[in-house]
């Protein structure tokens, strides 16, 4: 095929890096990507740094707007660049022996990155996968270009083994047949084997569920929990819905208008929210548990990603807010070894307590 | 007709042709709403819930007759919305009987100013004398918790929030007693969905509103409903008050529907009902009972006669075999 | 709600004007063909030449004569001033008839630009009402409409127009009259287009959600076409429109190029290139047939630049 003879591009000198703690997948260290756009500059993500361990799944919640999407998508280098352009931060991902920077990789040698060592799963299942090619070409095509000498019995084994890991009992008939006769939680499972198929470090799952019915939603969850242990892979599960998280998450950040408002792990951040935000976000999710009788909600909006305050963000909409919070960003302050709030009322509290 | 019912509907049903053949010709039909009968009562709110491709949407346009019924007869307020002529359905159905849709990106104009959006149907029904028509718009707009300075803007500038307070102010503009409410929060934001289904609670409370609430999210129902009915591939497979449903949810799928949503409780990663396999497709659904594919109590009979429908006690409606027929 | 109040209120078309103002070869396009209508509409009235004005030479004297100084051309050694020479009162020379280049190009301009313009507006007229009711209303009246413009897609444009050109020949219609009959002629063959193009956004508008509101809400179908659907159509309609604009004041130097359109003695820019029949005006005299031909060029590249620009400013992806 015509990617087998494709050279090799180089891995740029400066992209090399060092891991701080090698028991880490990826580290992102201060990331800032912003976009230029006709209106002014959008501080999309506007320096966040977070760990993502080995064999863990970190769980990174927000509204739209809050740049976690921008976050994974920088990371894959996937970003439109430009308007999109990273200024600033490491990305940095480790490969066992060594470690690369990828937020300095050029757009080439990031190709051997993709699918091989991070791989994507994306919201839309219906238009994640080219509807002109088959189940069987598009999985062999994800294997090919990272492994092109593999023969081809082995490819359409390896096919069969991925199909039947995603728990799709009649693969051999489903190869053979074109998405669109596939139903939207077939073609999630087909997305997630594709992820599989070169048994990444990292899955990147951007609303994996979002798209898809409660009752699929919970196969497919169902599925990626047991997969992750199966082949010792970190997740980093984007979404906003504070249940799958609940679920799925060892670690949990919650992000607000490009920034990390409170990170830590998931028994902290359920059990001891301290940032408002992540407080509202609780009470505002209409359970079954929850018998009051309206509904709480955070009032306002989220803030426009241009010309945003040099104080806390969240101070308009916040219910706590204090003389204090008109000072500049708060910093993020450990609470624990693993728990950290972005919010001076939550800091006044703790030291309090 | 009972008076206290704003809109009944009976054996409502929805067949789409598939077409098919070298010579074009109709082969089958698919039966997206297959004889839906409810009623919704006065300053109440009905929800119907389920899946996709289980019509719940269909039955919402064709009660509006955005799409034409294949069969079965609507209500409303005692007026047959089904053999009405489009001349009379604009007159007297339309402004009594308006929707919110899901997505709040697609249903604002993209060329219209707000304001304007919200006026013109009142305008074209003349429910406001011409010279209170900016002030009546004011007011709606207040009433949605939106500044008066929005009116002259675009929907482009505005978030999805925002959109959706938007659309129910211009739904509320024609002073309907029925709102059909598609998915309004799906589409929304966590902390946005609160505050419009608590707009949606309030403006319920204040101007008496009736609503048909169309939704797959089992715990929003649960704050806005009086009545669910459950509908599985074109049918209602259970029907009950609230309380009683959320209590005592009879029909597997039902139970399922309720075990699948994730709870934000990371100790409780709780035992829950995962249904096998997917979803049947609306165009060839299985025999008798459409749910025994995937039901996890299915006896042989459930693939050979269909379940009846039956009330099992205080409105309590099921159709399944595991209860006695 | 806080959104700042003072923020500048921009309607959509303010914002596409925004875009479509940063685009530098949109901007090129539109000052050229502002400074060609100038050119075309005002230069005349200062030009001291007539349009079929034709130039004697006294050869003895090296007077010049027009052909309306009577007296003069009775003179003997009065011989027709072909091909002259770009000079201070002939800015481009005359042409092979001894008219002046320059206020030709002015009259041909003129006649380019309102053939270009009053045919787009004809096709548009014609293909917007039949597609958007073809796309408002769907099955049998989206059927008939849509066999209707596949016959009118049919139909080669070339032939018909010799045959409408000969038609009119019979017919005795009047030379200067001719360019206007075939406008018309242009643009009930060119309407298809227009009417598939607009149809196909129709369908779609249709089934968007705020349609659905706007039927919900009992407004008339008049209302719904003109006020919710056409507007959102309109960015592709200009933008077709445009580019058609060139399209079409090419077709009319064709056509004038193959004797169909303009006819002698009036000027317009296809039958100034036409000039170029001749290898000996080809080779040694390119002041006759460069500057109308390079006009040409500039028009129809301009409003493909502001048709291209159109449509990126209408795409906010973009």
């Amino acid at each position: 095929m015509w990617f087998k003879n494709r050279e090799k591009a180089p891995i740029a000198a400066e992209a090399s890096a060092n891991m701080k703690d090698s028991s880490n997948v990826l580290e992102i260290d201060d990331l800032k990507v912003h976009f230029f756009t006709d209106d002014g500059v959008v501080k999309a993500v506007d320096g966040i740094s977070l760990d993502i361990p080995k064999n863990t799944t970190v769980g990174i919640v927000g509204e739209s707007g809050c740049g976690k999407s921008v976050t994974s998508m920088s990371i894959m280098r996937l970003l439109q660049e430009p308007p999109a352009s990273i200024v600033g931060g490491e990305i940095r991902l480790n490969l066992g022996d060594d470690a690369l920077d990828l937020a300095k990789m050029n757009k080439d040698s990031m190709r051997r990155i993709r699918g091989k060592e991070v791989a994507m799963i994306f919201q839309e299942p219906m238009t994640s996968l080219n509807p002109v090619f088959t189940i069987g070409e598009q999985l062999m095509e994800g294997i090919l270009v990272h492994r092109p000498d593999i023969g081809n019995a082995e490819l359409k084994g390896k096919v069969i083994e991925l199909l039947k890991m995603v728990g799709i009992s009649r693969s051999e008939e489903i190869v053979k047949s074109y998405p669109h006769e596939l139903s939207g939680g077939m073609k999630q499972r087909v997305v997630i084997a594709m992820a599989l198929s070169c048994e990444p470090r990292l899955i990147i799952a951007d609303e994996p569920t979002t798209a898809l019915d409660v009752t699929i939603q919970a196969q497919v969850l169902e599925l990626m929990r047991e997969l992750k242990d199966r082949i010792h892979t970190s997740i980093m599960l984007i979404t906003h819905d504070l249940g799958v998280v609940a679920e799925m998450a060892e670690m949990v950040v919650v992000m607000y208008a490009g920034r990390i408002v409170e990170q830590g792990t998931v028994y902290e951040i359920f059990e001891n929210p301290l940032h408002p935000y992540t407080r509202g976000l609780m009470k505002a999710r209409p359970t079954k548990d929850n018998k009051s009788k309206r509904l709480y909600s955070i009032e306002g909006n989220v803030p426009s990603p241009v010309g945003l305050p040099d104080y806390c963000y969240f101070h308009n909409r916040c219910e706590e807010s204090e003389e204090d919070c008109k000072n500049e960003y708060p910093t993020l302050v450990s609470v624990t070894p693993t728990h950290k709030v972005s919010c001076y009322v939550a800091n006044k509290e703790n030291k309090n307590a | 007709m009972p008076d206290n019912n704003i809109l009944v509907v009976e054996e409502l049903k929805k067949y789409y042709p598939l077409k098919g053949g070298i010579i074009k010709h109709t082969v089958k039909y698919v039966k997206s709403v297959d004889g839906v009968s409810f009623s919704v009562g006065r300053g109440k709110t009905f929800a119907l819930v389920g899946e996709s491709g289980c019509g719940k949407t269909t039955v919402g346009r064709t009660i509006l007759r955005l799409t034409e019924p294949t069969g079965g007869r609507a209500y409303l307020d005692g007026q047959d919305i089904f053999r009405m002529r489009q001349k009379e359905l604009a007159k007297n159905i339309r402004p009594k009987m308006q929707m919110i849709f899901q997505d709040p990106f697609a249903s604002l104009n993209p060329r219209i100013p707000v304001g304007e959006a919200i006026k013109e149907p009142v305008r074209a029904h003349r429910l406001v004398p011409k010279e209170e028509l900016m002030e009546y718009t004011l007011d709606i707009m207040k009433h949605c918790g939106l500044p008066s300075y929005f009116a002259g803007r675009y929907p482009h500038e505005f978030s999805g929030g925002q959109r959706q307070r938007i659309c129910i102010a211009r739904a509320l503009a024609m002073k309907p007693a029925l709102i059909i409410a598609d998915e309004p929060v799906s589409a929304l934001d966590v902390s946005i969905q609160a505050q419009i289904i608590n707009l949606m609670k309030d403006l319920q409370e204040e101007y008496g509103l009736s609503y048909l609430f169309i939704s797959h999210d089992l715990s929003v129902v649960e704050y806005l409903a009086d009545e669910v009915g459950v509908m599985y591939l074109g049918s209602i497979v259970e029907h009950a008050d609230k309380e009683e449903l959320f209590r005592n949810p009879m029909h597997p799928y039902t139970r399922a529907l309720l075990s699948a949503v994730p709870i934000a409780d990371p100790y409780r990663k709780m035992k829950r009902i995962v249904l096998g396999s997917d979803i049947p497709s609306p165009s060839n659904p299985p025999r008798a009972c459409k749910f025994h594919t995937r039901c996890p109590h299915a006896m042989p009979i459930c693939s050979e006669i269909a379940p009846k429908y039956k009330d099992y006690g205080g409105g309590h409606c099921v159709a399944c075999h595991l209860y006695p027929q | 709600m806080d959104s700042a109040d003072n923020k500048k209120i921009m309607s959509p078309g303010q914002l596409v004007l925004r875009r479509f103002l940063k685009n530098k070869l949109a901007i090129a396009g539109l000052v050229i063909i502002c400074l060609s209508v100038v050119f075309c509409i005002v230069g005349p009235l200062f030009s001291p030449y007539g349009e079929y004005e034709i130039f004697y030479i006294d050869t003895n004297t090296g007077e010049e004569i027009s052909m309306y100084d009577t007296e003069a051309l009775k003179r003997p050694g009065v011989g027709v001033n072909v091909k002259a020479p770009i000079s201070a009162k002939h800015w481009l020379g005359t042409d092979a008839d001894g008219r002046d280049v320059f206020t030709r190009l002015m009259y041909g301009g003129q006649i380019s630009l309102q053939f270009g313009v009053a045919v787009t507006l004809i096709e548009l007229v014609i293909g917007v009402l039949l597609g958007a009711v073809a796309g408002y209303y769907g099955g049998v009246v989206d059927m008939i409409i849509m066999r209707l413009v596949e016959v009118f897609y049919c139909i080669p444009f070339l032939p018909m127009m010799l045959i409408v050109s000969a038609f009119m020949m019979t017919l005795g219609v009047r030379p200067e009259d001719k360019i206007y009959y075939l406008m018309i002629f242009m643009g009930i063959f060119n309407w298809a287009g227009v009417a598939r193009m607009v149809r196909a956004q129709m369908l779609s508008i249709r089934e968007t959600e705020y349609m659905y509101a706007a039927k919900a809400a009992g407004l008339s179908v008049a209302r719904q076409i003109f006020k919710h659907m056409l507007p959102n159509a309109i960015p592709i309609i200009i933008v077709m429109a445009t580019m058609d604009l060139g399209g079409f004041i090419l077709t009319e130097s064709t056509l004038t190029y193959l004797g169909v359109g303009l006819a002698f003695p009036y000027a317009s820019l296809g039958n100034m290139v036409n000039a170029v029949n001749k290898s000996v005006i080809m080779r040694n005299y390119l002041n006759i047939w460069l500057p109308p031909g390079l006009f040409i060029l500039a028009i129809v590249m301009a409003f493909n630049f502001i048709g291209d620009g159109l449509r990126d400013a209408f795409d906010p992806k973009k």
